[in-house]
Formats: structure tokens, sequence, C-alpha cells
């Protein structure tokens, strides 16, 4: 049985497109690709630019690490300078006591010299520890 | 002398030639007009989505593989640009609490000065009163005449489904004209 339906959409206009649509068309794509580079341009460029600056921040990162140890090595070699310079001028004394008018000290270069003797007496009588240096 | 396929077209199109994609254009400018303007109710509508989707399409030339059912990949563009225009004038809609509520975008306006009879004005308003999935199915059907393995590839969706939307929006279509039945035939 034939369905009236069918029918009413035959009945429908067939609409077509209005004169100057395909040039329409044309001139859109015409003004977008003067105004829009390509997609593949704009993608590489922008890659480019996210290189450069990951790039210049990672340069960047490690000059002031560089600059950082630089200074503290100047630092800590002006420390050890001062150490060597503070430690020849000082005396071999160890002040162990005293009041105001006295001060009890003991000279460093004495006491090592007195240990040395007594290591040199040790040596000589005792054969166990002459074999043994 | 054979005219050439819409591969070979696209294919020339895809190097810059101009030429070819308008060959293109002019080739389906007619059925998507007619398939959009029925879909949206509006002519205006349908020419402005119709030439969008042709713009999407040259955009989209580099990635375009479908072996020559170019109609297909056309038509779905159209159709998925037409339905986030719908979605997008809901919004607006919603936005602007009815205010606009009788502007075109939101629910189309038949054509009606294209239309012989009170009968074709009417058949074209229930049908824009279908939802957009059963109202595609239905034009591309009836009114382009395609099989139903090219709606499903433009509409993206299995025949079964194709076939389905169409025979309940038949369906709801014979319900609303129902008062119109009486043996009149256009």
């Amino acid at each position: 049985m034939n369905d009236p339906i069918d029918d009413y959409f035959s009945g429908l206009p067939r609409v077509k497109a209005s004169p100057g649509f395909t040039s329409r068309v044309l001139a859109t794509l015409d003004r977008q690709n003067v105004r829009r580079p390509d997609l593949r341009f704009r993608f590489a460029l922008m890659a480019a630019l996210l290189v450069l600056v990951v790039c210049s921040a990672v340069i960047f990162d490690h000059r002031q690490r560089e600059s950082a140890l630089l200074a503290e090595h100047a630092t800590l070699r002006a420390e050890i300078e001062e150490l060597k310079r503070s430690s020849a001028d000082a005396e071999p004394f160890i002040t162990v006591g005293g009041d105001r008018d006295h001060e009890f000290v003991v000279d460093l270069r004495q006491v090592i010299r007195s240990e040395m003797e007594s290591r040199r007496v040790l040596l000589v009588s005792d054969p166990v520890a002459q074999t043994s240096f | 002398l054979e005219s050439p396929t819409d591969a070979e077209l696209m294919s020339r199109a895809r190097s810059g030639d101009h030429d070819a994609f308008a060959a293109i254009v002019e080739r389906y400018k007619d059925s998507l007009v007619n398939y959009m303007t029925h879909l949206s109710g509006s002519r205006d509508k349908g020419e402005d989505v119709a030439q969008e989707a042709f713009i999407r399409l040259y955009q989209s030339r580099a990635s375009y593989d479908e072996q020559g059912k170019l109609a297909p990949y056309l038509f779905r563009i159209a159709t998925n640009h037409f339905r986030s225009e719908l979605r997008r004038a809901k919004r607006w809609k919603l936005m602007m609490l009815d205010f606009s509520s009788d502007h075109a975008s939101g629910s189309p306006t038949p054509y009606a000065e294209l239309m012989q009879s009170e009968l074709q004005q009417r058949l074209s308003a229930e049908l824009s009163a279908l939802p957009v999935h059963y109202r595609s199915a239905i034009v591309l059907r009836e009114l382009e005449g395609w099989s139903y393995d090219e709606i499903a590839r433009a509409l993206e969706c299995s025949t079964g489904t194709v076939k389905s939307r169409i025979n309940r929006g038949r369906e709801r279509l014979r319900q609303a004209l129902a008062p119109y039945w009486n043996g009149v035939r256009v």
C-alpha cells in the first residue's frame, strides 16, 4: 500500500544554492588564506618558540648555578687563605690557668720534644718494642 | 570526456588547485543547500551552514581519506556544524531567558515562501519539530534519495540505527499530520 507520507515528501520543493554561492565560498577561502598562514607553519613556529623558551630557561638556570658555585668557591678559598695565615702566625702555647698576675702556659714544642725523647729511650731499652718497630 | 572523480578533485585541491575545489563546490552545492535548508527550516541558514561546511572541507583537505566517498564526509561536516550551531543557539537562548524567543536560529522558521500548499508548509513545520537525528536521516533518505549505508556514513552510526530513526521519524510525522490525512495529496 502506498504511504501518503511519501507523496508529501515528493511534494516538498527542492532548494538550490543561490547564484554566486561558489564564488562566495572561494572568496571566503581566499580571505582566510591571506589572513591565516598555513596551519603546519603555525605549529612549527610555535614548537620552535617553545624550544627556544625552554632552552633559554635551562641556560639561564645553568648560568645562575655556575655563578653561585664560583662565588662560593671564592669565599671558601678566601677562608682557607685566612686560616693558613692565622695558623702561621699562631704560637704553640696553651694557657691552662693563672690569676691576675701570673699565667700558666704549656709550651707545646717542649711537650713534643720530651715525648719524642721518651719514645727513643723506650726503643733502646725494650727489645720487643725494638723488633716491633 | 569523463569528469574527474571526487578523489581526483580532492587530490588536486590538496595541492592547492582552487579550480578543483570550485568543481567540488559546484558538484555538491545544490544537494547540500537543499539538505541543510530542510534540516534547518530556513533557506538562509541552510546556505550559511553549507558554505561553512565547504570551508571546513577545504581546511581539512589534507586529512581527508575516504576513498572517493566525499558526499557522506561533506554532509557529516555540515550536520555536525549544524548541531553545534543548534547547541550554541540553545545556550544563548537560555542565557537570554527567552528574550529572543522568536529569533530564527533557535527554532527554525519554515521557509513559507517556497511552499505551494498548506500541506507542504505543515509537513515542513512538523519536520522542523523533529529531533535533529531523526530529521537528518529522513531528509537524506526521502529528499536526497541516499542509501542507508551512505546515510550511516554521513551520520556516523550503523545502518540499523538509520533505519530505526527513519521509521520513528516517519511515525511521528504520520501522527502529526493525521488531521490532514483524509486522502489529501500534495
